[in-house]
């Protein structure tokens, strides 16, 4: 049994347990999941095309010989959009906490939610889910497809078209998480609020871009192919790692801190949810699986210049992502903690589905982005 | 500075045959070769075979120490030394603790580990200049050549060494004189440093006096001066100069409940407790109690207050025979509205809550004075959950 029959098998057993699910009835929960496992591989393909932007904003070097490996991931794209099209059946047919009959009642009653109201109409949120995969399809056609392109043509025109497009991009980009923090996480609990909610969004996004850059290295060096990366490059991106790991924890506890510190109600709620019952072992996991283990496993220098060690902490941020979705949409369902054959079915077939659509697309085109004219510079640098 | 042979320099033109010349060298040399760069050259320190910097431990040291001393203060002031009630939360709030142990933390790790670590271990403070500092070098080896030092005592150990280092390509040496030894270098200077400490000094009471002039000469308005009504403040809009108003005799504010005893007494025979004695009122009582009242009455109601002796006000004991019999119309009233130099809650704690503290007063005096069939009917029944100061929030 090759490797690349794994991915394949475990697609087949979670697809099975998911017809399962499915006909066990539980769509809420069916749809849970969907979203979990759906926003993961949305995370990566968001963090990749995010690092793809920052590179040419920034007009950094020392990144463009593993470029290709987020320019890869984040063809997923398409794939994506279909799973969030089935996403947005799911919850709109009373998955979403916005969309459930109780809340929709209540924003025809409560006058406090008459601007809420508008916000979650059914029109407007297919407009905006439209908008936001329109943004993401074709800033990664531009950038991604063109920088394919250039392999060809050579044409340096193509880096400067990059780096202007990027700073409209980073505005749009913003504004697109945002959107998407708001109607699939945070409206799961429409009647909570926090301000600082997309940019915590945000950073596990760009830590889900950053782990499966440093995975899709490790899949390409076992390979043989990627050499150019040393681990100069390596400790770079650990380093990108190590930040936004800090980064994850600081804004997490000050939306923590703000919200215990005021105690107002209508915020601590959803907090509470989460630190009673069955939750509280998950949330007290959480912090020490996304920032403490990272943390202190990043501040090595050799862990951060091999590939291999610094791939089993990429593996481990991916890992505290699903578990930050999880703990962010299940709890709102009111079921307490749900994990069964059914979140596993789901996790196999996800799992299985992004190891696939990796693999298969970290084969198109070329390993190098060959046409960059900074090319030789990223291939000499040096810390 | 003595005169005798200290090191001999090798000037290289990059990096790359610099650190050739290192592996050239480093049979023959081993211990005695440094380098000299106009930037830092990663993985050079392996070339050298140098022993891993101290720096990073003492780091990781100081900072686990902060995080130590912040959380352990915090804790201790909080929970044992000045207990004091913060919006109903318990007194070990971590939360409220994070962001000081942060910044303790990086002061330590960084201000004092990092920079003060770094000072001493690697620019070998007290020394504050080196022989290589006065070589004809040192200004290109800023710019753009690359040196490798190499250590001699005697000047046929430099004749050599300068060979050796032409022979590993280097276009250019120099002899350097002098030595490093403790004591023998010139130490910082007295004079500057006395200087700016007189310096630091003269500035701080300057901006001292300054800033108390700043009051009287004003050059800028500042937002604290503004002609809106501020409470307890005299204000001209009013004919009788006052900022705060009285409410209109035979009103009753929006929000507000119409008092209509005027005296406990009189609450006493109009008013009863309309909750019943639940132990989610008590629990809600007890919570109360020892937000609003408990710094005065004291944990137990006997009016030891936790104030400190500075205060002379005598607070009430709730045990006196008077209050045991007093009903609990008199309680609520005492409460609302204050007594002696009680300020009134009916402001602060919403009327159910008041209620509660007053379930919550009689437990206590049935408690402090409890008969041996209270005993036994305590005994009986079950622990009422009544709500415990810890727990999370």
């Amino acid at each position: 049994m090759g490797k690349s029959t794994l991915p394949k098998i475990l697609m087949g057993l979670g697809a099975l347990g998911m017809a399962g699910a499915w006909l066990a009835g539980d769509s809420v929960r069916f749809s849970a999941n969907w979203f979990v496992w759906s926003l993961l591989l949305l995370a990566v393909v968001l963090g990749s095309l995010f690092i793809i932007a920052l590179e040419h904003l920034t007009r950094a070097q020392w990144s463009i010989v593993l470029r290709r490996v987020p320019e890869r991931l984040a063809g997923m794209l398409p794939v994506l959009a279909l799973l969030f099209a089935v996403g947005a059946a799911l919850g709109l047919s009373g998955a979403f906490g916005w969309a459930t009959p109780a809340f929709r009642e209540a924003l025809a009653t409560e006058p406090h939610l008459h601007g809420k109201a508008i916000w979650f109409s059914t029109p407007f949120f297919l407009g905006r889910l439209v908008f936001i995969f329109a943004v993401w399809l074709i800033s990664w056609k531009l950038l991604a497809g063109g920088s394919m392109k250039q392999d060809e043509s050579r044409d340096p025109r193509f880096s400067l078209f990059a780096k202007r497009f990027s700073a409209p991009f980073m505005w749009l980009f913003a504004i697109s998480v945002s959107i998407l923090a708001v109607d699939w996480l945070m409206g799961m609990s429409p009647r909570w609020f926090s301000t600082i909610f997309g940019v915590y969004i945000f950073a596990g996004v760009f830590l889900s871009g950053l782990a499966a850059t440093v995975l899709g290295i490790l899949h390409l060096k076992k390979q043989g192919r990627l050499k150019e990366v040393r681990p100069d490059h390596l400790y770079s991106l650990g380093g990108f790692l190590f930040a936004f790991t800090v980064f994850w924890a600081y804004i997490a506890f000050s939306q923590f801190m703000l919200i215990w510190y005021a105690n107002l109600p209508e915020e601590t709620f959803w907090f509470n949810t989460r630190l009673t019952g069955g939750w509280y072992p998950i949330t007290f996991v959480l912090p020490i699986l996304r920032f403490l283990i990272p943390f202190f496993a990043l501040l090595s220098r050799e862990v951060k210049m091999d590939a291999k060690r610094l791939s089993w902490v990429a593996a481990l941020v991916l890992v505290g992502e699903v578990i930050d979705l999880y703990w962010l949409i299940v709890p709102e369902l009111g079921q307490g903690v749900l994990l069964g054959w059914q979140e596993l079915a789901f996790g196999l077939f996800f799992t299985g589905l992004g190891l696939t659509l990796a693999e298969a697309r970290l084969n198109v085109g070329k390993d190098l982005p060959e046409g960059d004219p900074n090319l030789d510079a990223s291939l000499h640098y040096h810390l | 500075m003595s005169d005798r042979p200290f090191l001999v320099l090798g000037l290289f033109e990059d990096a790359t045959k610099l650190v050739h010349a290192i592996r050239a060298l480093k049979p023959a040399y081993g211990e005695k070769l440094e380098a000299y760069t106009p930037y830092p050259i990663h993985g050079i320190e392996k070339e050298l075979g140098l022993p891993k910097s101290h720096v990073g431990k003492i780091v990781l040291t100081l900072g686990l120490s902060g995080l130590t001393l912040a959380l352990g203060f915090q804790s201790w002031v909080f929970t044992t030394d000045y207990q004091i009630q913060f919006g109903g939360k318990p007194y070990f709030s971590w939360a409220s603790f994070v962001p000081i142990v942060f910044e303790v933390t990086v002061l330590l790790a960084c201000i004092i580990g990092a920079v003060f670590g770094m000072l001493v271990l690697v620019n070998k403070l007290p020394h504050y200049s080196h022989p290589i500092l006065s070589s004809r070098s040192m200004p290109k080896i800023t710019r753009d050549r690359f040196a490798l030092a190499v250590s001699v005592d005697t000047a046929e150990e430099a004749t050599a060494a300068e060979a050796a280092l032409r022979q590993a390509g280097a276009p250019e040496t120099e002899l350097v004189h002098g030595t490093d030894e403790l004591g023998s270098g010139p130490l910082l200077p007295l004079k500057p440093v006395l200087a700016t400490v007189i310096l630091c000094v003269l500035a701080g009471l300057g901006t001292w006096h300054l800033q108390r002039l700043w009051n009287k000469l004003p050059l800028i308005s500042i937002m604290d001066e503004q002609t809106k009504v501020v409470p307890f403040r005299a204000n001209g809009f009013y004919p009788d100069g006052q900022s705060m108003r009285q409410a209109v005799a035979g009103t009753v504010a929006r929000g507000a409940q119409y008092v209509a005893w005027t005296s406990p007494e009189e609450a006493g025979t109009m008013l009863s407790n309309p909750l019943a004695a639940d132990s989610v009122v008590l629990a809600r009582g007890r919570r109360q109690y020892e937000t609003h009242c408990l710094v005065c009455h004291g944990q137990l109601g006997d009016g030891k207050k936790l104030l400190s002796d500075k205060y002379t006000g005598a607070p009430a004991n709730l045990h006196q025979a008077r209050l045991k019999e007093a009903p609990d119309g008199h309680f609520y009233a005492v409460i609302s509205a204050g007594k002696n130099t009680m300020a009134g809650y009916g402001k602060d704690i919403p009327a159910a809550d008041r209620w509660a503290i007053v379930h919550y007063v009689r437990v206590l005096q049935r408690a402090l004075d409890a008969s041996d069939a209270d005993v036994q009917v305590a005994a009986s029944r079950p622990v009422a959950a009544v709500g415990t100061q810890g727990g999370t929030h």
